[in-house]
């Protein structure tokens, strides 16, 4: 297990990086983005590789020889990716130069990021510690599932028997339990090392893509207080511990986001990124349902706002390209939505003069925004509300948004918009029992968007570097 | 009088950065304290990783059983219909969690049945017997309130 647990998780990040880096547009220094493809790399690898994992013991059962598969995968990888550091070398090493300066804002963002990720680190180990089988969701559902997928093995279809219940949410994607059973078969064990593993890498994923790609798109500050922030919020350290799915949506819905926002930052090469943005938007949908809401939302979104700004014509070729990413993994979701799955719950349940009488009863969407209004206040636990110190923070700071991240905000606010918006009307529906539905969820679904929210503010707001040397004098926004 | 940006700036970093730190500080100081006192009762009933310690309990039966199908349940409280408690709740799902890939149905319709019982109440009557209902006898007793039961109806 020492050697084959390392292996079950390096193996498909970096089949990822690889994967980034030979598509990696030219235009943009892959030595400079390095930080940057490893953190896409960490969900992209790990996505995937359930996804093709999944797929395997569907097809052929629970033979071992899909690790081979895997290391031929990587094996091909490491050939095209040198053929592509050859020839890109001497343009990466030329564009990869950057100051080596640092401010004093940077480096006392990186004193005041370090001991936020000493002591989430400590937080994460001591939970897991005491709960390594973790919470609830996780017993009844991901790991449960997990299990049923590892143990089972050629009976794998088990895991999605009616005889189990409506409380294992059989028909929850299966991203995370994938993961954790692909994991298992490398080590040959049901050990929790995997789960906790998994909860681990997705939780840190987030910080460390908030500070890669703010650090590449805005400054290393930017990038350094952000990653302190989300790491600072110690919803998103507990719910990682707990194993829970939503951990895992928030880093696909973030790199989304972040794939979009990359998007804006080259003429030559932006359909790559338009693709990786199907892909991460794909993989938000095969890790929850509620993943599917947002993946329709961020379409929608990037629709809208492209063909507002760039006509409907050029639009429709971005949403192309980004279907060319999502149509795999939206197949794979598919396939297990109407061939495998049993219906959803919630959905299951509904019927429409009782969907209609909830839909007309206003005093449900008052309990809906007292809680999404008690939550908001509440978020990031810390001594005072987040998002009331986030705007005094952004109100000392200044605002400055580049011209070629303002698509890219526009479409991540739009498609968080959207998505928090189906959520207040899956509450006002809901068949459950309405107050216990929202003290139950509604903070996970809040995590979802959160990292997604704090990438946008911090895009926004103008770095700690510039922040603490310009006066308050109008400037011209960066183009 | 109005402050610069720069000045506001040297204010607005420090405190964010120190919100964030006292917020991860003190989940940090609450989850080394709870792993340390979840130490003192590890392996118990009372254990905090209630999961781990239900996994542990029915181990020797999840060895015992075949690698698939479905098996009945019943425990302090009566089988099938609504749960009795919250614990009784609870400690139906540990069970379904440990004996994955088995599926346990809150039933004594199957022919063989998981029996799931307080650990302290097995451990002074020996072996659950009074909690067996008529028509079964027991099969095996794994200890620490875990039974199985066969039914004699065939």
């Amino acid at each position: 297990m020492i050697l084959s647990l390392p292996v079950a998780f390096l193996l498909p990040i970096l089949s990822g990086a690889l994967a980034l880096w030979i598509l990696w547009p030219e235009e943009r220094s892959r030595r400079a983005d390095i930080w940057l493809i490893g953190a896409l790399a960490a969900g992209l690898g790990l996505g995937i590789a359930s996804a093709a994992y999944f797929v395997w013991l569907v097809l052929f059962g629970s033979s071992r020889m899909f690790i081979a598969i895997e290391v031929i995968g990587f094996a091909m990888l490491t050939g095209a990716a040198l053929q592509v550091a050859r020839r890109s070398l001497a343009t990466d090493l030329a564009s990869g130069r950057q100051s080596t300066q640092t401010s004093l804002a940077s480096r006392f963002s990186l004193a005041g990021f370090v001991l936020v990720l000493l002591a989430t680190l400590t937080s994460f180990l001591a939970v897991s510690a005491t709960y390594p089988h973790s919470r609830w969701d996780a017993i009844t559902i991901w790991n449960m599932r997990a299990r049923f997928l590892f143990r089972g093995a050629d009976q794998w279809s088990d895991a999605f028997s009616g005889l189990l219940g409506s409380w294992t949410h059989a028909d929850y994607p299966l991203l995370l339990p994938a993961s954790i059973a692909r994991g298992w078969s490398f080590v040959g064990s049901d050990t929790t090392a995997v789960p906790v593993l998994v909860a681990g890498l997705f939780t840190f994923a987030i910080a460390w893509l908030l500070l890669a790609s703010l650090s590449s798109l805005r400054s290393r500050g930017q990038g350094l207080v952000a990653a302190a922030v989300v790491l600072g919020w110690h919803e998103l350290v507990m719910q990682g511990t707990w194993q829970y799915a939503d951990v895992p949506l928030a880093f696909f819905i973030l790199a989304s986001v972040v794939a979009i926002a990359l998007a804006g930052t080259v003429t030559d090469g932006r359909d790559r990124f338009l693709v990786l943005a199907g892909i991460m938007a794909g993989l938000a949908a095969w890790t929850k349902n509620e993943g599917l809401l947002f993946l329709l939302a961020f379409f929608v979104a990037h629709f809208a706002v492209t063909a507002h700004r760039r006509g409907w014509r050029k639009s429709l070729g971005d949403t192309g390209s980004m279907l060319l990413g999502l149509a795999p993994i939206l197949a794979l979701v598919v396939w297990f939505k109407w061939g495998i799955a049993p219906s959803n719950d919630l959905i299951a349940s509904l019927d429409l003069s009782t969907t209609l009488g909830r839909l007309t009863d206003m005093s449900r969407y008052g309990t809906v925004l007292a809680g999404f209004a008690i939550r908001l206040s509440r978020l990031g636990g810390w001594l005072v509300s987040a998002p009331v110190a986030l705007a005094l923070y952004m109100l000392a700071v200044g605002v400055k948004l580049g011209e070629r991240e303002r698509p890219a905000v526009a479409t991540a606010a739009l498609a968080v918009g959207l998505t928090l918006a189906g959520y207040f009307f899956v509450f006002v529906i809901t068949p459950h029992d309405l107050g216990w539905h929202v003290a139950t969820s509604l903070h996970r679904l809040f995590l979802h968007a959160w990292p997604s929210l704090l990438f946008i503010f911090f895009l926004f707001a103008r770095v700690p570097e510039e922040a603490l040397t310009s006066p308050s004098v109008p400037q011209r926004a960066r183009g | 009088m109005s402050i610069d940006r720069s000045t506001r700036a040297k204010v607005a970093l420090p405190v964010i950065l120190t919100l964030a730190l006292i917020a991860s500080g003190q989940a940090a100081y609450d989850a080394v304290l709870k792993y340390r006192d979840s130490r003192a009762s590890l392996g118990t009933p009372e254990a905090a990783d209630q999961a781990g310690y239900n996994d542990r309990r029915f181990q020797a039966l999840r060895e015992a059983l075949p690698g698939r199908g479905v098996i009945g349940y019943l425990d302090d409280g009566r089988a099938g219909g609504s749960f009795t408690s919250e614990e009784a709740f609870f400690n139906y799902f540990y069970a379904q969690y440990s004996l994955a890939p088995v599926i346990v149905v809150r039933s004594t319709v199957p022919q063989l049945v998981v029996g799931n019982f307080a650990e302290a109440a097995a451990d002074t009557s020996g072996s659950s017997s009074e909690s067996i209902p008529a028509g079964f006898h027991m099969l095996s007793d794994f200890g620490a309130g875990v039974v199985l039961l066969e039914s004699e109806a065939r």
